[in-house]
């Protein structure tokens, strides 16, 4: 990051004082049973860890995160096809449900890092649309 | 896994990440091209656009009894962008269909539409690692992101699956070769590796098995006549690395790991993380490990002298022993065949033996039945039995490098050997055995495959009678033009 992005980001968390409102459209759910289930992050020690939040909907709603501060976090979001209320694996620990990402980011085997999920969510909230694969 | 941590699991398979890196290269795009203008004969390994059909010439008679369709695969794109791959296990699969009918044969070749052929077509460069090449322009979410569908082509239940070693299968239009989309046998097997070796059942459906890089475990599958899963099991095998074929008897599954170290570094390709271990200071034996098919668990370890391993003919009980056939190649074979891709030739050093497991003893004895060969097949309908004949593929001696130009019929109790070589200017490919209609005997049917005419640089599909293979062939029917070379393949007759 160079300085002006450094410093543009140190702004932005410096203005974290406003609620804001991110809400997440999920593309490329097969099938309309089970639940899209959405996990919250706000930094890459929590990341896939301990999320700030988590909600669900119903395939075809639109998730909804009210009232956040201003900043930086990272949405996970699966479809829960079974509505088991996990996400289920493979023998070999490979999710066998849909998965995505904010930014629709990308690990190699595996899920991304939050700097590659990483949204910045300003004092006007955001709508961003998550495909899953 | 609670919904509060979930993906939490990804860590797991995230072990095996890749750092970004590209590492194919526009160096052995050249370097095959220089190669390529000395020796024309390697554009056996050139590049393949686009799709094929057309009719071939055929010499001699082909026998009224053969019907159907030759259903084979390889690898046809190898380039894209002005970078070519480094591994010749690495290009798209290139499906390919030779519909033999009424004295006439028809080809037909396309490419399998997976992800990864679909992404890079529309990005015009190389997007994800393959085998032996390390691109991570794009992340992958699981190994069918990379499935390169390239290796196998089954016709199964009136389905046709082209098949990878380390994803799932590939359903293809049995008639157009047209892809219709990845095969999940059910859900809980998403994106499990299916090994492109599965071996069919002759009382119906077939086993299989799979494995990732670095998950030390195999996974086994038994498959019903009607594509329903029967059972899936879970071995845990250390130091695992490439594990391309097994070999099935009536009472057992059987593996050969070969002994490579397989590095964990991110910055290499899974081929080149594959370091030779059989040699020098510790070298480690190949393992044989013997699965119980009634209760897919770990019977017994044998080791065998270290060795890699890629193919097996058969497996069969004899009394308190288990044999079977494999191919043995000395030293690190893996990265050898893999230098096509840049224009160079390893001449093979392998052989062909039949290993005597005998559990007492704990022992393993290998007999010599041929000398440099690959692509061991035998007849479908003694598999998992007893059996006395091995088609193999072999090496005259009439090139220099001891490229495999001639077929054999090897007689696995007496070791006398019905063979043909095409010889120099030839290089021949898996070739499958045929049975007639309520044959009697493995050899009552025709010895089926497919050869490069190096010198007219065009294909050619062979039909031998498995009872006089020295005979030469009884029919060749010529293509007007050159197919991608195939690693293996299924004769569905008609």
């Amino acid at each position: 990051m160079n300085r002006f992005a450094l410093l543009l980001a140190l702004l932005s968390s410096a203005a974290a004082s406003h609620a804001a409102d991110l809400s997440i459209q999920v593309d490329g759910v097969r099938g309309d049973g089970g639940a899209v289930r959405v996990a919250l992050f706000d930094s890459a020690d929590r990341f896939l860890k301990r999320p700030l939040q988590v909600a669900s909907a119903a395939v075809g709603a639109t998730l909804e995160f009210k009232g956040l501060a201003a900043g930086q976090y990272a949405v996970s979001v699966y479809h829960d096809a079974n509505d088991n209320g996990k996400l289920d694996q493979n023998m070999m620990g490979i999710p066998v449900e849909a998965t995505g990402f904010s930014n629709n980011a990308l690990g190699n085997m595996g899920p991304p890092t939050f700097e590659a999920a990483r949204i910045d969510l300003s004092a006007e909230g955001s709508a961003i649309r998550v495909t899953l694969h | 896994m609670d919904r509060r941590s979930f993906l939490h699991a990804g860590a797991a398979f995230g072990a095996l990440a890749l750092a970004p890196a590209v590492r194919a290269d526009e160096a052995t795009y050249q370097r095959f091209y220089a190669a390529l203008a000395r020796d024309p004969s390697l554009a056996v390994y050139a590049n393949q656009a686009n799709s094929q059909e057309g009719d071939a010439a055929v010499k001699g008679r082909l026998p009224r009894d053969l019907r159907g369709t030759f259903y084979r695969n390889g690898p046809g794109r190898f380039e894209l962008g002005g970078e070519r791959y480094h591994h010749w296990f690495d290009g798209d699969g290139f499906a390919q269909a030779w519909t033999v009918a009424d004295g006439q044969v028809r080809h037909r070749g396309r490419f399998v539409e997976t992800q990864r052929y679909r992404d890079e077509s529309a990005a015009g460069q190389f997007l994800y690692p393959s085998f032996g090449t390390l691109v991570t322009r794009r992340g992958v979410r699981d190994n069918d992101t990379m499935n390169a569908a390239n290796t196998n082509l089954l016709p199964y239940d009136g389905r046709l699956y082209a098949l990878w070693e380390g994803g799932s299968a590939t359903e293809l239009d049995p008639e157009s070769l047209a892809t219709r989309g990845v095969k999940t046998w059910s859900i809980d097997l998403r994106a499990m590796p299916f090994s492109a070796h599965p071996k069919l059942d002759p009382q119906g459906g077939m086993w299989n098995f799979g494995t990732l890089p670095g998950a030390n475990r195999l996974a086994l599958y038994q498959i019903g006549a009607r594509g329903q899963v029967l059972r899936t099991g879970l071995i845990p095998v250390p130091q695992l690395a490439l594990v391309h074929d097994f070999v099935v008897s009536s009472k057992h599954l059987i593996f050969v790991v070969p002994p490579y170290d397989l590095q964990n570094d991110a910055g290499l390709s899974f081929a080149d993380r594959h370091r030779w271990a059989g040699s020098g200071n510790g070298a480690r034996p190949a393992r044989v490990i013997v699965v119980a098919k009634d209760t897919l668990a770990l019977r017994q370890v044998f080791e065998l002298p270290p060795q890699m391993v890629f193919h097996f003919g058969n497996a069969w009980e004899d009394g308190d022993c288990t044999r079977f056939d494999v191919v043995l190649h000395e030293g690190d074979a893996l990265a050898e065949v893999g230098s096509v891709m840049r224009g160079e030739h390893t001449p093979p050093r392998s052989r062909t033996v039949q290993v005597t497991l005998d559990y007492a003893s704990g022992q393993a004895r290998t007999d010599r039945l041929f000398g440099t060969s690959e692509f061991p097949r035998v007849m479908p309908q003694v598999a998992m039995a007893r059996h006395r004949r091995l088609a193999l593929l072999g090496a005259s001696g009439a090139s220099p490098d001891l490229w495999l130009d001639s077929v054999n019929l090897v007689d696995t109790d007496s070791g006398k050997v019905d063979g043909y070589a095409f010889g120099a200017g030839w290089q021949v490919e898996e070739h499958v055995l045929v049975p007639r209609r309520n044959a009697r005997s493995e050899t009552d049917g025709y010895l089926v495959g497919v050869a490069q005419d190096l010198r007219a640089g065009v294909t050619v599909m062979t039909v031998f009678d498995a009872a006089g293979v020295k005979d030469g062939p009884v029919a060749l029917a010529r293509l007007p033009y050159r197919a991608p070379h195939c690693f293996h393949g299924n004769f569905l007759a008609a």
